[in-house]
Formats: structure tokens, sequence, C-alpha cells
């Protein structure tokens, strides 16, 4: 190979490397970001999950499935299910910080066999149980004690090994309803019209009897 | 610890500067006393327990790291000298700094003995740690010259290894098998399985062997079913792995019965959970109250209703840090104690580590905030104890700002 052929070729070979590096640190991202490629997790029942408006824990079943299996561990690895309060997108996502500590449960390995599993999860509905946080998780037209950041959107993350596997983690969002709740936009807005229609309706059946009298007097 | 021979001078000179700071500039700040400040970065030794020594070394660092006085940044024959705190009008840091480490005393670990051994260092005299780290309360004689300061929660952990099922023990199905009275697994489950059970001894001078004996109310390797490795040691707490290669040896000698699914051995929840490399395929079983079936999480640590929860603990001296005044819990902490030295040094440590959330202010005026991500104190000692596996100490169970105190 001539000089210019080697310059080429050195230059194709550069070009390979940052397509590769740049794939690899894409992969890398997603993989931090979302976890293992195929994995799902999710929860029953599904969101919104319906709570009274002083519940304050609300039982669960997280499932999840195509968890990374281990040669070492061939029963099963350990997992861990955690509430939190931002995704796994957020950049500053950290789950010792973002999750709630006393939430987490841990289960057996021989309840996640072949990276596959479910479990009873219990899920905080309001306050953050451990007193010393500010955030809790809320349905969208709850408010908050004074203080308390309202969460409409919590996660449920799932990992395995120990909590702070982030090349594992699984989330899926966590929202809740209230079930006998006085809704007043709703009420208002079914009611106003038909009040409305009611009294043009009597308005109208007033006049015409009226008429009527009129007329046959 | 260390002698500091400059102390005396630094003393001095500090003493000079309160006089002298009352006719000097509003701007100037000064070491707090009352927090054991005196100036001079001061170093602290502390020792024993394996469950509490990664967790108090990421707390110790976090403190090590915090924003203190303005420091003496060139050699000097007097002082202040190089990395002590400057004095008078040139110390015009915000006040707030001598709310976290203000001298920058510097908070070290040696390699674990044993909650027991570090007990036994610090009130040995001369004493050899400044506090000691442990996973037991203090023994009423060790609680005559010091204080337990609960700091996070834990439990024992009962495991298994893979091939053996899990299901929950009651607390007498565990005195059984330690005390030897349940041998088999088929006595433990209620079958004709008559498979041994081998339960494992440990390191007596572990807090992990301490809290486990006092639940069970006897010497938990006294039995003579209870292994030992092969070199008749009891077995270094929270690491299975020792555990399972004498096991797997026993095998190889010819005893069969110690197959990996019949042993079972106990340990730190915290320090199993946080770093599988120490338990590897290691199932916990459940607790029978005799009404319920409890798991182990970090909840029923929490309310007790997993029996065997305990707290973890620096224990200092009386005279290095003592509460006095109001306290309870999240009420900032009230004490009296050591203004100088490492004595001094220990008690500033000790006092912020247990501040609760109101000392450590998102504005950062009381406190400086972290100037590495910019989270407050308070937080930063959350997420510590919660990576490792641990807890808080429960709200309800706070007797000192956020720790749980025993005098």
């Amino acid at each position: 190979m001539n000089q210019h052929l080697v310059q080429r070729y050195s230059m194709k070979q550069r070009m390979i490397g940052y397509v590769a590096t740049g794939a690899s640190v894409v992969a890398a991202t997603l993989m931090l970001v979302a976890g293992p490629v195929g994995a799902t997790v999710g929860v029953t029942p599904s969101n919104p999950v319906p709570v009274s408006p002083g519940q304050t824990s609300v039982p669960i079943t997280v499932n999840w499935s195509g968890l990374p299996t281990s040669p070492a561990l061939p029963l099963g690895r350990r997992i861990f299910i955690t509430q939190c309060k931002k995704a796994p997108s957020d950049p500053t996502f950290q789950f010792g910080v973002d999750c709630s500590n006393l939430s987490e449960i841990t289960l057996n390995p021989d309840q996640n066999p072949a990276g596959t599993g479910s479990g009873q999860f219990t899920a905080f509905h309001g306050v953050e149980p451990s007193g010393d946080e500010t955030w809790g998780c809320f349905a969208p037209n709850e408010t908050p004690p004074a203080g308390i950041t309202a969460i409409p959107t919590c996660y449920i993350r799932v990992t395995q090994d120990t909590e702070s596997n982030i090349a594992d983690q699984q989330f899926t969002t966590l929202s809740f309803s209230l079930t006998n709740a006085v809704t007043p936009e709703v009420s208002s807005a079914i009611l106003l019209p038909v009040t409305a229609a009611v009294i043009v309706a009597g308005a109208a059946f007033g006049i015409t009897r009226r008429r009527r009298s009129a007329a046959a007097a | 610890m260390r002698i500091n021979l400059t102390k005396p001078i630094a003393i001095a000179a500090i003493g000079s500067m309160a006089i002298v700071g009352l006719a000097q500039s509003a701007g100037a700040s000064a070491p707090l006393p009352a927090n054991g400040q005196d100036g001079i970065h001061n170093e602290v030794v502390a020792g024993g327990s394996d469950t509490t020594y990664v967790v108090d070394g990421d707390i110790s660092t976090l403190y090590n790291r915090a924003p203190g006085c303005k420091t003496q940044n060139s050699l000097s024959a007097s002082a202040p000298l190089l990395a002590d705190c400057l004095l008078g009008a040139a110390q015009n840091i915000p006040q707030a700094n001598f709310n976290d480490n203000g001298d920058h005393d510097i908070v070290s670990h040696t390699y674990p003995t044993g909650s027991g051994a570090g007990i036994a260092g610090l009130i040995a005299s001369p004493s050899v740690y400044d506090f000691a780290r442990s996973s037991r309360p203090a023994n009423a004689t060790e609680l005559a010259t010091t204080n337990s300061w609960g700091f996070a929660k834990d439990a024992i952990a009962i495991g298994t290894l893979p091939g053996r099922a899990t299901g929950s023990f009651t607390k007498a199905q565990l005195q059984g098998i330690w005390g030897c009275t349940i041998t088999t697994w088929g006595a433990l489950l209620g079958t004709a399985d008559t498979t041994p059970i081998h339960p494992y001894a440990m390191n007596t001078s572990s807090g992990t062997y301490g809290t486990f004996q006092t639940y069970l109310g006897f010497d938990p390797n006294a039995g003579g079913c209870v292994s030992k490795l092969q070199d008749n040691t009891a077995p270094f707490e929270n690491d299975w792995k020792p555990v399972i290669a004498d096991a797997a040896a026993k095998v190889t000698a010819g005893n069969a019965s110690f197959a990996p699914q019949n042993i079972i051995w106990w340990g730190s929840f915290g320090e199993f959970k946080t770093y599988p490399y120490k338990a590897p395929g290691v199932a916990y079983w459940s607790f029978n109250n005799g009404t319920s079936i409890v798991p182990l999480s970090n909840a029923s640590v929490a309310n007790d209703t997993y029996a065997i929860s305990r707290f973890l603990y620096r224990i200092a001296p009386k005279s290095t840090i003592s509460l006095t005044g109001t306290n309870g819990a999240n009420v900032q902490i009230s004490d009296t104690g050591a203004t100088s030295g490492s004595a001094g040094a220990t008690r500033g440590y000790i006092k912020w580590a247990c501040q609760p959330s109101s000392y450590f202010d998102a504005a950062g005026a009381n406190t400086a905030l972290n100037p590495f991500d910019g989270s407050t104190y308070f937080s930063g000692i959350s997420s510590a104890i919660n990576n490792s596996g641990f807890q808080r100490v429960p709200a309800a169970q706070r007797t000192a700002g956020a720790c749980n105190y025993t005098s």
C-alpha cells in the first residue's frame, strides 16, 4: 500500500472506531436509563391505582421479566423493589436519595428464577413514610400537607443482586386516583348545564301554559 | 489520636483572639468550643465493628470534606500552623461553617476487630480509640464510662444456602437450632426428614454475635451441634464465604450432611443485601410471631415486627460527649463535653452526625451545603446509611436528634 492508501485505510479504521465507540456509549447510556433490553416491569392493579383519600398504604403486585441471569447463581438473583419519586431518565436520579428507603422490600433469589417473577409490594400513598422526606405520591387532585411536594407520577423500581445495581434496574410508573372523592370540576360541568336546562324548560313550560290560559280565557 | 505539641500555643492564641476579637471587625468568625472546636485540625480514630465499618467510613468522609474554617495555607512556625484555622479578622468565612466541620478535623476508621474489641479499646487506659464502632449497645459495665449513640438501624438475618426452600422461624425454633434441641430439618419443619441441620458459630467479639446471643438468651457458639471452621475458630461475622468453603471441605472429607442446603447462619441484613459477594445466593427466612409471618424488609425492621432488629452505634466516653438540657426526637442536640483536642473533635463529629434535619437547612444559612453536590448533609448522611443497606433510626425511636441515645 502506498502512503495515500495507508492514510485512507487508517481514516476508515478511525471512522469505524468512532462509530463503534459512539454506539457503545449510546448503548451503555440506554442500559443505564432503561435497564437491560427486553426487560419489563409492571404493576397490578394498573395505573391509576384506586385509593381512598386517607389511605396510606396500597397492596400491589409487581411483576418483572427479562432481567439478566447469572451462571454463578443458577437458582436466581436477589430482587429489590422500591418506590421512587424520579424516573431513571432524570439525569439527577440517585436511588439512595430519590427512592424511599423505608418502602424497599427484598425477595429471595428463588423468587426470581430466570430473571422473571412477581412479588407483593406495599406502596405508600401520600407522604413518604420515614418522616424525614419532603415528598409524597398523591393523586392529581389531592392537596399535600404544607412543606410536602406532591409527586403525581411516582415510580416502582426493580433491580437485582443489590439495591445499588443500576445496570439491571427497571422502572414502571405508579399513579393514584381517588375512589370516593368529590370532584367539583366534573360535577359542575354536568350540574350547571342540567340546572340551566331545567330552568329554561321550566320557564318555557310556564310561558306556554300562561299563553294557553290566556287563549282559553 | 495525636499528641499535638502546638495545642497549648494554639489555645492561647485562640484565647487571645477571643479577647482581641471584640475590637476587631464584625466579619470575623471563630471556632465553637461547644462543637468541640479549638481551631486545630485534630485526628479522630475509631475502631471496632465490622458491620458499621463502611457506613461510618462513608459518613466520616462526608464530615472530613465538609466546609469549615479558613485555613492557614502556608508553612508557619507559630500558630496557626499549616491547615489549622486562621485567627481573628483573617477568619472571615460565614459562622455557619463552624456548624459543620469547623476545624477540618479528620475522622478515620481502623480495620474491623469486632464491636467488643472496639469498646474494650475505647475504655482501656490509655485508650486505643477516640470512639468505638459497635453493632450492639454498650452493656451496663461499659455504660459506666461511655454513652451509646445509635445512628442507624439493622436486623439479624437468618439465612440458608441455595437448595433449601425458605420458611419462617419462631424464637423458640431458633433457640432450638442453636441450643441443639432441634437438630434435623424434619424437626424444624414438622416432617420426617432426618437430615441434620448444621448451624454455624460466630466470632465472639462481634456485635452481630452479641445481638444474637442477647436475643437467644444463651451463647450460640456453645452447643455441641454448632460448627466452627476446620481450624476450630468461629468465622468472622457477615461473610458467608468461609462458611461455604468450610462446609464444602467437610463434604469433600466425607461428611455429606454438610451439603450447602443444610447450613444455617446469621448476620447483618444490611451487609448481606448490600454486598451479595459476601452472601452468594443466600436466602433469608421470615419471622413467625405466633400469629403472622413477617418477611424481612426495611419496614418490618423499622417497626420491630421482625423481631431481631438492632441499632448501630458510636460509643464515646461520657467525658467526650453527653446529653444535657432538653433533647428529644428531631430536637437539635444539647450536649456537654470536650472542647478541644481529639476528644473535642470526636464530640463535634458525633454531634453533627446525630443532628436532625432541622439543623441542616436547605438554604445553607445555618450549615453549609455539601459543596460537591449542593445537598444538605442530612440528606448525605441518610444516603450513606441507605446505600449501606441500613436505615436511619425511625422517628418514633429517636431520643437525641436523629439518634437513639443510651447513657
